[in-house]
């Protein structure tokens, strides 16, 4: 997942103990399209429910983040949907 | 007042002997009876240990132990004498339901048990002041005894040394090569502080979540399942007691010391340090520390937390749209702090220009939120 953000082209952060962070800039500005992964596990599969709660804090539905995952998305298409969406302008 | 519990007969009865001249009751709540007995608890854990062996006693899922057995039974009063009662115990037989039973008593099992309560910190803790006896009390695990002996050659001259220390495991059991070894040893701790050892002992510890499975009030032990499966022993009495026995939901927290996988993922354990329930309350945050500079939240940012029993994580939303996952809840709780602290770098205190519109919309209710003092 973390290798898919950053193909999104998602500012890495590195926070503290536990986090890391991801910010997604557009146009050289730093948007409020944000989301946090945690350090402590690594590729294990995550559930629906929490990947539903990943999808909301990347403004996707389920569908669009297994998308993002996998790839079918990329970031053109990403920024597509944020802009559909009006988190983008 | 003294108690004891005997069956007799095949009939389960409690003599309880009162310091006043009792009266002639037909019934009386166990509540008046437990609150007259010094040993609560050890009372409760009695009664119930005696009827898990005889009969099968379901417990509700909302209640702590105390409780649903203050529900279940009435204490009919037989026999008086010069202040003393034979009481027959009579349950009230509950009704089932598809619940899960967290009392079935714990039989004897092929399937091996993969994680088994350690208290690594502590037993050096205790070696270090001459409470422990046996040496394999000291070091649980050979993992931890080589851990323990470098910590120790790190902190203490090599001269202090007659021999290495040195340990091996045969049938499970640890094993020390020599009196000599063990005498160095408990030697060298006595002069080791153990807060210059503690440090060194350190390690990175993961927090695996664990269904409670079973509890079996006699020998005061329960066994949870964790979701990658393995079974961890633990006991009530450290673990689960007293205010701590509400058994809803049947969660319970354990960090430990974890054999991890190239990608990450948990392979085994090697011990747990610490245990507890599943707390899903919310949390408030009222003050934030940025590079030295306090900031206020006035009013506190509320975030509502949840458990997440498919991936064993908790989750928190709430005030500023903020949404999290974290795989324990100190996790979630520092994963708030650093979130909210680099919210604050990235758009509190970020030029206008360097910010989309929504971004820049987070940065004024940031800047609303939170005074400086």
């Amino acid at each position: 997942m973390q290798s898919a953000l950053r193909k999104k082209g998602f500012e890495q952060v590195e926070g503290g103990k536990y986090e890391k962070y991801f910010f997604l800039p557009v146009d050289g500005r730093r948007t409020e399209v944000f989301t946090v992964l945690s350090r402590q596990r690594g590729s294990a599969d995550i559930s629906k429910s929490l990947a539903a709660k990943i999808a909301f804090q990347l403004r996707l539905t389920n569908q669009q983040f297994g998308q993002l995952v996998e790839c079918s998305i990329d970031r053109t298409a990403y920024c597509e949907i944020l802009r559909n969406s009006k988190v983008l302008p | 007042m003294n108690q004891e519990l005997k069956n007799q007969s095949g009939s389960d009865w409690l003599r309880v002997r009162f310091q006043q001249t009792g009266k002639t009751h037909t019934d009386i709540p166990v509540q008046v009876l437990i609150s007259g007995l010094a040993a609560v608890s050890r009372l409760v854990y009695l009664l119930s240990g005696a009827f898990v062996t005889e009969r099968y006693t379901p417990l509700k899922s909302t209640s702590d132990l105390r409780s649903q057995f203050e529900h279940q039974f009435r204490l009919a009063i037989g026999q008086s004498e010069a202040g003393s009662y034979t009481i027959p115990l009579r349950l009230h037989v509950i009704e089932q339901d598809d619940r899960p039973n967290l009392l079935p008593p714990i039989t004897s099992s092929v399937e091996p048990v993969l994680g088994l309560k350690k208290f690594v910190d502590q037993s050096v803790m205790l070696a270090a002041k001459g409470e422990l006896e046996s040496f394999e009390e000291l070091f649980p695990l050979p993992s931890n005894a080589k851990r323990i002996a470098d910590a120790v050659l790190a902190l203490m001259p090599v001269s202090e040394f007659r021999t290495e220390v040195e340990s091996e495991t045969i049938e499970g059991k640890l094993l020390v090569d020599s009196q000599n070894d063990r005498e160095a040893t408990k030697s060298m701790l006595d002069k080791i502080s153990i807060d210059d050892l503690r440090p060194k002992l350190h390690e990175e510890q993961l927090t695996v979540v664990a269904q409670l499975e079973s509890i079996d009030l006699v020998s005061q032990t329960y066994r949870a399942r964790s979701n990658e499966g393995f079974v961890i022993q633990g006991n009530t009495e450290s673990d689960l007691q007293g205010s701590k026995c509400r058994i809803s939901p049947p969660e319970v927290e354990f960090d430990g010391v974890f054999q991890l996988d190239e990608h990450n993922n948990i392979q085994s354990m090697e011990s747990i340090s610490c245990s507890r329930r599943i707390d899903t309350s919310p949390i408030q945050v009222s003050e934030l520390l940025v590079n030295n500079e306090l900031l206020h939240a006035k009013p506190p940012l509320n975030y509502k937390v949840g458990f997440l029993k498919s991936d064993s994580c908790y989750y928190l939303e709430g005030d500023l749209g903020l949404t999290l996952h974290a795989f324990s809840r100190s996790e979630l709780e520092s994963a708030l702090i650093e979130s909210l602290e680099s919210w604050w770098l990235h758009y509190a205190l970020e030029d206008d220009e360097k910010l989309s519109t929504g971004a820049q919309s987070l940065k004024q209710q940031l800047l609303s939120r939170f005074q400086t003092v």
